[in-house]
């Protein structure tokens, strides 16, 4: 059960976008997640989290964040670089 | 020959770069005798159907030529290592430089917080490059092969690593 903001949301979306309410809601989980690993991330490049954490702060093994940082082009260290 | 303790970040280097058609993995492990902790390979299971750096890890496991440790209990190191909110990988390949017969092991990890723990903590520890480097300095290794293994990496290291490690090796 959505909170009535969201819920509001959801509903509002779907309508002016011609989409099913299960699709909106699928597009925020992944911008949810997105922004979580943005998040996460970037505490991870500061050195503040291992890799190994944040994999698991994701829910995901340290191969499948390896592969999920490539596909975005993101590097996959944390040891200090030059800007 | 050294022995040396994997953490997943080398790792999955190593499994997953090739120089001249073999992965890094198989000129490592033809000097070195590798260990991985349990949860390690754990993660090299559960991965191991989806990629295929985790298959050649996983291969390498079945195989024998990477051997797997439960790594000992150490309350008071696992209460100073958990400060760091490390994950179980990096917690139980620093634990497993305490296990009985990897004296002497040197633990391969490229993640800094980790790298920074395990410096705290006393450990032999070394970053994968820095491990090609010694390989060279101790002539196990070729100097043309290091640096082509040292380019094959190049992706999974900040540029200065990478050109620092050049500059030792072409000294």
């Amino acid at each position: 059960m959505l909170e009535r903001p969201i819920s509001q949301f959801v509903d509002r979306q779907s309508r002016e976008r011609n989409v099913s309410p299960q699709q909106t809601v699928a597009e925020l989980i992944f911008l949810g997640f997105e922004t979580l690993l943005q998040k996460l991330y970037s505490r991870y490049r500061r050195g503040e989290i291992s890799f190994g954490r944040l994999a698991q702060e994701l829910g995901v093994t340290t191969w499948d964040l390896s592969h999920l940082l490539e596909e975005r082009g993101w590097p996959t260290y944390n040891l200090p670089s030059l800007a | 020959m050294s022995h040396l303790i994997f953490d997943a970040g080398p790792l999955i280097t190593v499994c997953r770069f090739s120089v001249a058609d073999r992965l890094v993995i198989d000129y490592i492990l033809q000097r070195c005798e590798i260990t991985v902790a349990l949860s390690v390979r754990d993660e090299v299971v559960i991965a191991g159907a989806s990629y295929p750096d985790a298959q050649a890890a996983r291969q390498r496991v079945e195989r024998g030529q990477i051997a797997v440790l439960t790594p000992p209990s150490d309350p008071g190191l696992e209460t100073q290592i958990a400060l760091y909110g490390l994950g179980a990988g990096e917690r139980d390949s620093i634990l497993l430089t305490e296990h009985i017969d990897l004296e002497g092991a040197t633990l391969v990890i490229d993640d800094h917080l980790a790298y920074l723990v395990s410096d705290r903590l006393g450990r032999q520890k070394r970053f994968l490059l820095d491990v090609i480097v010694y390989l060279v300095n101790a002539g196990e290794l070729d100097k043309d092969l290091a640096i082509e293994m040292v380019d094959a990496v190049r992706t999974r290291y900040p540029p200065a690593f990478v050109e620092h490690t050049m500059l030792l090796l072409r000294g």
